[in-house]
């Protein structure tokens, strides 16, 4: 009996100094932890950089350290990216008044003949032909108010659950013209009903632009295809042309902004339209995808979310 | 460091693991379950017999005590005893007188004994269940029982109360006022003798070294023989001193060993189980413990995640098995005890708490074991293995292929090993422990019309009609008749009948030498002896009995005559000597050759001399002799038919009450019976280990025939028809049945006899337990055959083969 | 210099193969910056596995050194690399790698679980609803189809927010159009959380997607395909 007591109290006295000392160390164990946190906390408050994150340890201080670098990473980023932007905005207006370089001074030549030439018959010709300055840039300025406007993130998409029909007529309509002047034929095929997510003005733009690239590209004559397929995740808009093509390594580069495929500088356009028909479906977290092979024609492929 | 949280989630994988996997789940508890289950119902069994042994030692002699010197001990040897560093304690008991009468009842026969303090207050104290008083201190204060009061026509009196008694020590007889020191009731043969004081023992005459007992009490429960043989040499015993260990102490290591042994082959058995099961799982899912790894878990968390799995089923396991356990041996427990012998009475059930601890830490153990290998080989798979295409990666499986068959094998050869050895030795249990009587004979009569002191009263109970009888029954092999007649051996001093007399006289304490001496000289035949004559084949028996101490020649023209054994030491001076004796008044003499120690001649009632002599000797002195006992020998042992017919005979002999008979077949049956719960309970323990072993093939089985799916539906696209696929698969099984019941029949055959010998204490011979091992054998070959066809059935199933192509792709 | 969040030099992996070596990686210098959607082709057998793998702290070289995130890799041990993957890898490969125990949200949450970190259930909400999977959030793996377990690993590869997501031949196992919806998925998302995308493909179409292309031949970076598209 006596045996059994002392027992119990051995081990209850074992059991006290088994928690003291396990509160001991918890104890020393968040004080260690606050510090860390303290240390690090200050550093980003300092705005500077925290170190590498350190993947050492299994514990919650390596977790929480994780966070705070990623916070870090987030807050120089976010850095980095307004300087970009500020870079971006430079870079544009430079682009612009460059692009606005060249018609504005025909047009100033065209004036200066103007006011020198008298003939009227002369004064005609120079007018029809400012006029089409004034048509380019007039076309230069808006596309230039579009791209910055997407830019600066002034607009906001408004996607609305609209059946996608409309878009592709409004977009269509507006490239048959010239696709009836270079006697292009171009083929729809899509379901009537079929309903997406999007917002109908921007998207209507960005197939549009991709269409109005492919009238251009394709030789009198030509064909162009149109079909809407809906996947599992994503709805796909394909337009199939039979124009020259883009070869391999061009893929990526004729989404920049100001791209000019090398052979057709002559032809009206300042390269901006595939760059914001691209930005478009990405602000709608879709993509566009290009299968070309040169002489065969090429296919832009739309991928927007259902 | 603080630890983050990161438990839940391998909780939670654990838990849908176990989930996912239930088949081999549900097979892993019951694992551990059953393991558990028979390790407490083992060690609860064993450890109750055990204690209840004890316990029933203690009762029946009213001591608790491992080993006993009787007749007589030294004050040396006693200091040996107390200093051999295994004797816990050493009592003394002693003889000092009886009482004759007292002053209420003229015809008392009680005895008075002493003891010394270590007896009292160690070795009897736990067959005591009331005392009151003391034990005495001075010299006219005795200790008595309800029983002996009674006895003495003095239940009435109390403690402290006086009587007048007479009664005899070794200094004559005295009467004188005795008072009452104490009165106590509880368990032992001296609950008819009173207790007396130190005092009056130094007074009554009598020495240890002739009358005293000395209790030997050992320090352990368990002790080794060789540690009792060893007591035993070291005490130096003359020839008149008797050491005798208790049975409990003489089988308890044996028993204790053979436990252990039981549930160290169950530990093995649940070990291969688990770790065949977790050891396939393991390489079943190299890839997907490379995927954990990949996603990001430490090698610390993938162990702790394959512990956590199997700490679930094992805890549950084992507190279930546990609370199985308590519940069947609460119930079962008394049953069997009360089978296997062990009165019940008033004995609780001992619950050990020992016994939870005990199976729980040990079958604990067995699976922390099984676990070792399989985490090891978790965590040497890289996390690239998630990349790899396919689950089977052929180096692995065929290094595991190699050591889970002899897993396999060896876990199915073992559980039939244990059957084998059970059913064994369970078997001839009642042959093992039946006491062979003379001349191991199946039957024995023996006539009794015989009276002590009466020469005349020997009657011809059994004629020779009778024998003929017996002897032309059929399945009765051999009748060895015993004859004899009474032989009157004259008084002569410092001969062979003074010294006979003066031994008999000093085993019956109570006789005086002088007296008896004298009612000799008057009375010859009422000390009359016995002249038994054997045939030829009898003879040669108990010459060999004795080392073949007796020429052969010389016994059988009757020059020679073998003495039986009375009770006290025969000096080697009468060995080759002559003794004269008389039959029907004619002077005889015959040379004594041997000593004969067994029982078998000394049956008979006659205070003087037996002496066993040839046939033809007899005959020659008597044509009067009569038949004394028939030792019957079967064709078959234990013939029941015989057996009936004999009886029969018996019960219509007309002397038929004066007569009595031992049958080595009614002793078999009796301890058969007495046993029939031990082997109920061994069959369920051998069964349940066939079943584990079974457990074990059938999942090892099941799993590779899983993880093989891909290599059946490519043979079967390359034209190998369903049927051939399981030609294959039976031919493989049978393989495993055939291995294992080969190493059963040879290694598991010698281990068998191993076991047998060593429990068999009859030395009956070793038998192989035909009926139950070919069950056992039909039953692991049925298993092993089926088992692989119906997984087969079940993967192929209705699926078709390329969809069963396309499932590894 | 800056913003190179993978980076590998002269790396080499060589394998003993019975008696002959063989060279899955023979120096391989790679750089690829943050926020870069690389994608990696060769022929099966060119090393290209064991690149992603070394980077993604699977497995690690013979020679030559991985720094990801400004983390050395081979410096680091079993233990580290484990929690370096769960925090800073997600990785996507062809035979989908779910746990079949676990349901689809399980699954997904697992990285992080693992790491004992706090769940974003508003995150993971939204990565469900972007890969299409919100209602089988309580599915088992294998209740759902090829592309959607597909879908549930580039989840479970992104729950984490991990700075580098590795694919190995993530597509291996869908059909064309499933592929590319698959990669273009992933595109998409890797570019909304500023995520660098590592892929591996045979598909050259596939491999059009990304910023740059990269083949690997013979254990080594092929210098003439390596060319640069995107912004």
């Amino acid at each position: 009996m006596e045996i059994a007591i002392l027992l119990i109290f051995v081990f209850l006295i074992g059991l006290i100094i088994f928690l003291l000392r396990k509160n001991h160390a918890l104890k020393k164990d968040i004080y260690d932890f606050t510090h860390k946190l303290d240390k690090s906390l200050n550093i980003l408050l300092n705005g500077r950089k925290l170190d590498n994150s350190i993947c050492e340890q299994d514990d919650l201080w390596g977790t929480v350290y994780d966070k705070l670098y990623r916070i870090s990473n987030l807050h120089t980023r976010k850095n980095q990216e307004v300087t970009s932007e500020k870079e971006n905005l430079k870079e544009l207006v430079s682009d612009i008044s460059h692009q606005i370089k060249t018609p504005l001074s025909n047009i100033k030549l065209y004036l200066e003949m103007l006011t020198d030439e008298t003939a009227l018959a002369e004064n005609t010709e120079t007018i029809e032909k400012m006029g089409k300055q004034v048509g380019k840039l007039d076309f230069l300025f808006q596309s230039m108010i579009k791209m910055s406007r997407l830019e600066t993130g002034t607009i906001k998409i408004q996607k609305k659950r609209n059946a996608i029909s409309d878009t592709l007529a409004a977009a269509i309509g507006a490239a048959i013209p010239k696709a009836d002047k270079k006697n292009i034929q171009i083929h729809v095929e899509y379901d009537e009903t079929h309903r997406l997510n999007h917002d109908i003005k921007w998207t209507g733009e960005a197939i549009f632009n991709i269409l109005d690239n492919a009238v251009k590209y394709t030789e009198s004559g030509g064909f162009i295809w149109i079909s809407v397929e809906q996947g599992e995740i994503f709805t796909k808009i394909s337009i199939k042309d039979t124009g020259k093509g883009i070869p391999l390594e061009r893929h990526g580069t004729i989404f920049n902004r100001f791209y000019r495929e090398p052979e057709v500088h002559d032809n009206e356009g300042v390269g901006i339209g595939l760059y914001l028909a691209r930005e478009i479906v990405s602000m709608q977290n879709g993509y566009i995808e290009v299968q070309s092979e040169v002489g065969k024609g090429s296919i832009f492929n739309i991928y927007l979310p259902n | 460091m603080l630890a983050n949280n990161n438990k839940p989630i391998i909780s939670k994988l654990a838990k849908n693991t176990v989930r996912a996997n239930k088949h081999q789940f549900v097979v892993l508890f019951i694992t551990v379950l059953l393991s558990a289950f028979m390790l407490f119902s083992i060690f609860t069994v064993g450890l109750n017999y055990l204690d209840l042994s004890r316990l029933q030692n203690t009762r029946l002699y009213g001591t608790e005590f491992d080993a006993s010197v009787i007749n007589g001990f030294t004050e040396e040897q006693r200091e040996i005893a107390q200093n051999n560093s295994h004797v816990e304690t050493v009592g003394r008991q002693a003889y000092s007188g009886h009482v004759k009468s007292t002053d209420s009842d003229d015809t008392v026969n009680v005895g008075l004994l002493w003891c010394d303090k270590a007896f009292w207050e160690d070795q009897k104290t736990p067959a005591i269940t009331k005392m009151q008083g003391h034990y005495p201190n001075a010299e006219n204060e005795l200790l008595a029982t309800t029983d002996i009061l009674k006895e003495c026509g003095k239940e009435h009196l109390n403690i402290g109360d006086s009587f007048t008694m007479t009664y005899e020590d070794n200094k004559g007889i005295h009467t004188k006022e005795f008072k009452l020191s104490g009165i106590w009731s509880g368990y032992g043969t001296d609950k008819i003798n009173f207790y007396v004081s130190d005092d009056f023992y130094e007074k009554s005459g009598f020495e240890p070294e002739k009358n005293g007992i000395l209790n030997i009490k050992f320090k352990n429960n368990y002790v080794l023989g060789s540690t009792i043989d060893r007591l035993q040499e070291s005490l130096d015993l003359s020839s008149r001193q008797i050491f005798q260990a208790t049975d409990y102490i003489d089988r308890s290591m044996t028993i204790l060993a053979a436990l252990c042994g039981l549930c160290l082959i169950i530990c093995i058995s649940a070990y291969l189980l688990i770790f065949n099961i977790l050891y396939l799982s393991v390489s079943g899912k190299v890839r997907y413990y490379g995927l954990l790894q990949a996603l990001g878990m430490t090698k610390k968390q993938l162990v702790q995640f394959i512990r956590k799995q199997m700490s679930a089923i094992g805890i549950a396991g084992i507190v279930i098995g546990i609370l199985l356990g308590i519940a069947v041996s609460l119930g079962i427990v008394p049953y069997t005890m009360e089978m296997l012998g062990i009165s019940v009475g008033n004995i609780k059930i001992q619950f050990y708490p020992i016994v939870v601890i005990l199976s729980a830490f040990t079958t604990a153990l067995a699976i922390l074991c099984s676990l070792r290998t399989p985490i090891r080989a978790a965590t040497e798979i890289t996390p690239t293995e998630a990349a790899k295409y396919r689950t089977n990666n052929v180096t692995i499986s065929r290094h595991l292929k190699k050591k889970k068959s002899a897993v396999v094998l060896l876990s199915l050869s073992m559980s039939l090993i244990v059957f084998l050895c059970l059913t064994a030795v369970i078997n001839t249990y009642g042959e093992r422990t039946v006491y062979p009587n003379y001349w191991n004979a199946d039957f024995i009569i023996c006539n009794s019309t015989q009276t002590t002191e009466d020469i005349h009263s020997l009657h011809p109970a059994i004629g020779n009609d009778f024998l003929s009888e017996i002897t032309k029954i059929d399945g009765v092999a051999e009748v060895h008749a015993m004859r004899g007649i009474p032989a009157v051996f004259p008084y002569q001093a410092d001969g062979f009948s003074d010294f006979w007399i003066k031994e008999y006289t000093e085993v019956k304490t109570y006789l005086s030498y002088s007296d008896t001496v004298q009612g000799y000289r008057e009375n010859p035949e009422k000390y009359y002896g016995m002249i038994k004559g054997i045939d030829e084949e009898e003879f040669d028996y108990l010459n060999q009995t004795l080392g073949n101490a007796v020429d052969k020649q010389s016994f059988l023209n009757g020059e020679t005559a073998v003495l039986q054994f009375a009770g006290f030491e025969i000096p080697q001076k009468w060995i080759g000597n002559s003794i004269p004796f008389q039959v029907e008044s004619k002077k005889q003499e015959i040379k004594i050759g041997a000593v004969s120690y067994g029982d078998y001649y000394g049956a008979t009632v006659n205070i003087g001399a037996n002496l066993v002599v040839s046939d033809e000797y007899l005959n020659r002195l008597t044509n009067q002799a009569s038949i004394l006992s028939l030792n019957i020998k079967y064709g078959q042992s234990y013939d029941e038919d015989a057996e009936q017919k004999i009886k029969k005979h018996f019960n219509e002999n007309p002397y038929s009450k004066d007569l009595f008979y031992l049958s080595k077949y009614d002793d078999m049956k009796a301890i058969q019976d007495s046993q029939g719960n031990l082997f109920a309970v061994g069959t369920a323990i051998s069964l349940l280990l066939l079943f584990v072993g079974m457990l074990n093939y059938v999942n090892t089985i099941t799993s590779s025939i899983q993880n093989r799916k891909l290599t059946f539906a490519i043979m079967e696209s390359v034209g190998m028809s369903r049927k051939q696929i399981k030609k294959l698969l039976i031919r493989e099984s049978i393989l495993y049945a055939f291995g294992s019941i080969v190493i059963t029949l040879t290694a598991g055959m010698g281990i068998a006899y191993i076991v047998f010998q060593s429990m068999n204490y009859m030395k009956v011979q070793f038998a192989i337990p035909v009926i139950p091992l070919s069950f056992a054998f039909l039953l692991v070959s049925i298993i092993c055959v089926f088992t692989p066809i119906i997984s087969y059935k079940k993967i192929a199933g209705d699926s078709s083969l390329t969809e069963r192509l396309r499932e590894y792709e | 210099m800056d913003n190179m969040i993978v980076k590998t030099k002269s790396l080499k992996k060589y394998y003993q193969v019975g008696c002959h070596v063989v060279k899955a990686l023979d120096g391989v210098d790679l750089e690829v910056k943050e926020r870069e959607f690389v994608s990696i082709i060769g022929k099966s057998g060119c090393g290209k596995s064991t690149l992603l793998h070394m980077i993604g702290g699977l497995d690690s070289p013979t020679e030559g050194t991985v720094t990801v995130d400004g983390i050395e890799l081979e410096k680091m041990n079993h233990e580290q690399l484990a929690i370096f993957r769960r925090r800073k890898v997600g990785f996507i490969f062809q035979q989908y790698n779910l746990i079949p125990d676990l349901n689809v949200y399980d699954n997904i949450v697992f990285p992080l679980e693992l790491d004992g970190a706090e769940t974003d259930t508003a995150f993971i909400d939204v990565l469900l609803e972007a890969l299409h999977i919100a209602d089988k959030k309580i599915s088992l793996p294998s209740m759902l189809s090829g592309g959607e377990q597909q879908r549930v690993a580039i989840a479970r590869a992104l729950a984490v927010k991990p700075a580098i997501i590795l694919a190995d031949e993530p597509t291996g196992n869908l059909d064309t159009s499933s592929s590319h919806e698959v990669i273009g998925l992933l595109k998409v998302i890797a570019k909304q959380y500023q995520q660098t995308l590592i892929v591996i493909t045979h598909d050259l179409d596939i491999a059009q997607l990304a910023d740059r292309t990269i083949q690997i031949k013979d254990g080594k970076i092929w210098k003439g395909n390596d060319f640069y598209v995107g912004k």
